[in-house]
């Protein structure tokens, strides 16, 4: 039972991650009605774009950051204007199919390129653990949370104080209005669409130090996915607490039960929070509408 | 395509021997294909069963699945399980797996009635995730990770050994798979399926139960992929459980969107297109991936319904053509013929409940603070036209939410011919005999204008999935009844010319006239109407007005209207209640409504007259 302590934290590290993922589905999400399945591939292009930045073009990591952001947020870019905007009159599921689509494009690609060799990079902080209390935690790790916290207060500071994040927030509650008041709606798609494809990113060259370059990286798009659902899928907060919460059930179980039931967990959650609170936790309670 | 059989025997016969024909040109096939070209043919067999399957539930159903590959996997293991371990004969395990797997179906389409498309598609791949774990894991029964061996006579297939008899077998199950399938979806279960893609609200409220249909699509398609898993244990040497994870339910995926969403003929094309492709392209393996996700966006882009749907446009325009160089005699035929009312009889029992239809006391419903309603009373009598009228805001729509079931009343009783409403669910008000129109007309838009009025008779048909699916003679003769019944409504309403168009197709005025068919074809003593006359002209008010009446006269259909246009109003209702701020102000005949000061104040303030004399 000692380990336990220890298990929650790493799972809280792996949760931040789910929930960086997990903000960028919900960001568009709110914005559009789309679940963008290409998300995945975002964290794979971070990973890859910081692979290069860094052993190829030997960039420090902090210029490599900037430039996985920079890159992934072009996806997002290209994912709306390939996928979602052409369809603006198809139903959702048409769309999610189109995002679906170019995903497995952008991941077709990379493999074409760079082949399905997995590829390493050393991050900036320590892999050697230290002890915090009883618990051990790499600087890493620590880091990688750290880096999380950062950006959600960011984001928190920006949807409240800049024009456009306040622009952000008219657009995802109503199209038609926000468009009166002159703000260029499809603007607002391709910028949401950018910054939610940069966390996806960001999530990618965090996590590619302790896990590894290979072209299944995208697999991570289901427990952020899970997350965002467990957070009520229209909530930033209800995204962090639910990504937190899929990372150390990931690790409890898989610890407490058996290694290769860590994989399912999300899925265990996942149903279990569509059958008993299928407006997530932090989601509001929706009365139909006639 | 059109159905197997609907008019006489020679007819079908006539319709029919195009399919024939090919049938038989595909079982001569083995005599001069290599038998590698038989294998692909087989396993296009299977993909068309498995293309069926996932069609009838996100074509037609509407409902988003991705675990297509994981009911594929179950009766791939469960048939080759039974057979090679246990020495269970194919012809026995085939069906019992298919039916228990439809069992897991229903299980697993349990949350579509508490979700929509998102969390549906990610409780579906939680399920394909979790099946696939499994198959890995369970080493002891599955062989785990390097896969299971699986043979023909070890399924008790001996007879079948060679490939081009696996074949036959193969061709065999995957046409009656595909005429089953035509027989579903042309079928009351079809059409309950396509209205509940097309509209819940209203599909529920032609007394279609969601959750029934929903779990019904679910179980029907994992009853074919089982089959497709079935016949896939015969036809391969070993099971790999990577083939049945997510990748595969997406490549089923695309065999439909490629070939055409709720089409039968695009289930056929689709994996017709891309089980032959991939061997065009064998040259290129390390593309494949690339190129089909590539295809995938270019079909969603320009083709959204599919190659079945693009060749429907083309005859559609090349019919159009030929119409307009034809004759013109679509005016003619548009020119609305009616009938006569009294051809329509009404099943529900004459008034019982000493002609009280329907009496309403002491409704009350707050959405948080706000009182929507408070202590509102009414009484419709049989056969009286009653309206309830009132300023915007008054409360009118939660009053007829609250009587079909959407909302729950903070207080107050509803009682329909005596029987409380508060335990009905809205899809049983049809059965009691209560059916409503939406002010924001909801048809199923994609569906034909005789299927509309037919899904209104939903609740008056009994035959199930078995009827249904063999066409066997009752289910039949049920269908034809209501055909007729559903071309009599269509003639009553001037209709009967665009029976099989879309109704998305008519103009708003038809659009209103087909609604009310629709309702009428469930046989209701209650009509509920929210503001039908809203968006129609001054002609077609009258007819409206009209068409009402007769309703009323010939059917003895008591009517509770809501309405906001005050003219209509004051011809149309024996009886007027109006509401204000969720309260009712007055209640009379429509000459003293008129007259009444506080209900002038509500509309106008004061120092005004409602209707001009």
């Amino acid at each position: 039972m000692e380990l336990v302590p220890q298990l929650i934290v790493s799972g809280i590290a792996a949760g931040s991650l789910y929930a960086l993922v997990a903000i960028g589905l919900v960001l568009i999400y709110k914005a559009t009605d789309i679940v963008n399945f290409a998300q995945g591939e975002s964290v794979t292009v971070g990973a890859y774009m910081g692979w290069l930045c860094i052993t190829q073009f030997r960039l420090p990591y902090f210029v490599a950051v900037v430039l996985v952001l920079a890159g992934s947020a072009l996806v997002g870019m290209i994912v709306e204007r390939v996928a979602y905007r052409p369809l603006l009159k198809s139903p959702p599921f048409t769309v999610i199919l189109a995002t679906l689509a170019v995903g497995l494009i952008i991941k077709n690609a990379i493999r074409l390129v760079w082949q399905d060799t997995p590829r390493t990079i050393s991050g900036v902080f320590s892999a050697e653990p230290i002890e915090i209390g009883s618990v051990l935690i790499t600087p890493e790790r620590l880091a990688i949370m750290f880096t999380v916290a950062l950006v959600v207060a960011l984001l928190v500071l920006f949807f409240r104080f800049s024009k456009l994040g306040k622009a952000m927030r008219a657009t995802a509650q109503s199209q038609e209005a926000a468009s009166l008041m002159g703000i260029s709606v499809p603007g607002i798609f391709s910028k949401t669409w950018a910054l939610g494809s940069a966390l996806g990113g960001l999530a990618g060259v965090l996590i590619a130090p302790l896990v590894g370059i290979n072209t299944e990286l995208g697999a991570v798009l289901v427990p952020g996915f899970v997350a965002a659902v467990v957070g009520g899928f229209t909530s930033i907060p209800g995204a962090i607490v639910g990504g937190i919460l899929v990372g150390v059930l990931e690790n409890l179980g898989g610890v407490f039960i058996s290694s290769s039931f860590k994989q399912v967990v999300p899925f265990v959650v996942l149903i279990t929070v569509l059958m008993v609170l299928p407006t997530g936790l932090f989601g509001k309670p929706l009365r139909k509408a006639v | 395509m059109a159905p197997l059989m609907v008019g006489a025997r020679g007819n079908a016969l006539a319709r029919l021997w195009p399919y024939g024909l090919l049938l038989l040109l595909l079982a001569v096939l083995p005599a001069v294909v290599s038998s590698y070209a038989l294998h692909i043919l087989s396993t296009l067999g299977i993909a068309v069963i498995l293309a069926l399957g996932l069609n009838i539930l996100m074509g037609f159903a509407g409902q988003v699945s991705l675990a297509n590959a994981a009911f594929f996997g179950i009766g791939a293991y469960a048939v080759a399980v039974l057979g090679n371990g246990y020495g269970v004969t194919f012809w026995l395990a085939l069906p019992l797996v298919a039916l228990l797997t439809a069992g897991i179906g229903f299980l697993v389409g349990l949350p579509a009635l508490r979700v929509s498309s998102h969390y549906l598609a990610l409780a579906t791949l939680a399920f394909v995730w979790t099946v696939q774990v499994v198959l890995i894991n369970w080493v002891s029964v599955t062989g785990g990770s390097p896969g299971l061996t699986s043979s023909r006579s070890g399924l008790g297939l001996s007879a079948f050994r060679a490939d081009w008899t696996y074949y036959l077998l193969i061709l065999a199950v995957t046409t009656v798979m595909v005429v089953l399938a035509v027989n579903i979806v042309h079928s009351k279960i079809g059409r309950a399926f396509t209205a509940i893609r097309d509209n819940e609200n209203a599909a529920e409220i032609m007394g279609v139960n969601l959750a029934k249909y929903k779990t019904l699509a679910f179980a029907i398609n994992a009853f074919y992929c089982a089959v497709a898993g079935g016949l896939q244990a015969g036809l391969v040497r070993f099971l790999d459980p990577y083939e049945f994870g997510l990748w595969p339910s997406i490549w089923h995926l695309l065999y439909i969107v490629v070939g055409g969403l709720g089409s039968i003929p695009g289930s056929i094309l689709g994996p017709l297109v891309l089980v032959s492709l991939p061997e065009a392209l064998r040259g290129f393996a390390e593309y494949r991936e690339l190129i089909f996700a590539v295809l995938m966006l270019l079909t969603l882009i320009y083709l959204p319904n599919g190659i079945a749907g693009g060749i429907d446009r083309l005859r559609q325009r090349w019919r159009a053509d030929r119409a307009t160089a034809g004759s013109n005699d679509t005016d003619a035929a548009s020119a609305p013929q009616r009938q006569s009312a009294t051809v329509l009889t009404t099943a529900h029992a004459p008034p019982a409940h000493g002609g009280i239809s329907l009496e309403v006391a002491g409704l009350t419903l707050s959405f948080g603070g706000l009182k929507a309603l408070q202590d509102a009373s009414l009484t419709v009598k049989e056969g009286e036209i009653r309206a309830l009228i009132g300023p915007n805001g008054a409360g009118k729509t939660t009053f007829l939410n609250l009587l079909c079931r959407v909302y729950t009343p903070d207080a107050g009783t509803m009682r329909f011919r005596g029987r409380s409403l508060l335990d009905v669910k809205s899809h049983d008000l049809v059965r009691l005999g209560i059916v409503r129109t939406f002010q924001n007309i909801r048809l199923f838009a994609k569906m034909t204008v005789l299927d509309n009025v037919l899904v209104g008779m939903h609740s008056h048909l009994d035959h199930g999935i078995i009827g249904c699916a063999w066409r066997l003679p009752g289910a039949m003769e049920e269908a034809r009844e209501a055909q007729r019944k559903a071309s009599l409504l269509l003639g009553y309403v001037g209709l009967e010319h665009a029976r099989d168009m879309p109704a998305a197709s008519l103009s708003f005025g038809q659009q209103r006239r087909l609604e009310l068919a629709r309702a009428l074809a469930a046989d209701p003593a209650l009509l509920l109407l929210d503001e039908p006359a809203s968006g129609l002209d001054k002609s077609e008010v009258a007819e409206l007005l009209a068409v009402l009446h007769t309703i009323r006269d010939q059917l003895g259909v008591s009517i509770l209207v809501i309405e906001h246009d005050m003219n209509f109003v004051m011809g149309l209702a024996d009886r007027i209640t109006v509401l204000d701020h969720g309260v009712v102000i007055a209640e009379g005949i429509p000459r003293d409504i008129q007259r009444d000061q506080l209900v002038i104040e509500a509309y106008l303030g004061k120092g005004h007259a409602l209707v001009e004399a």
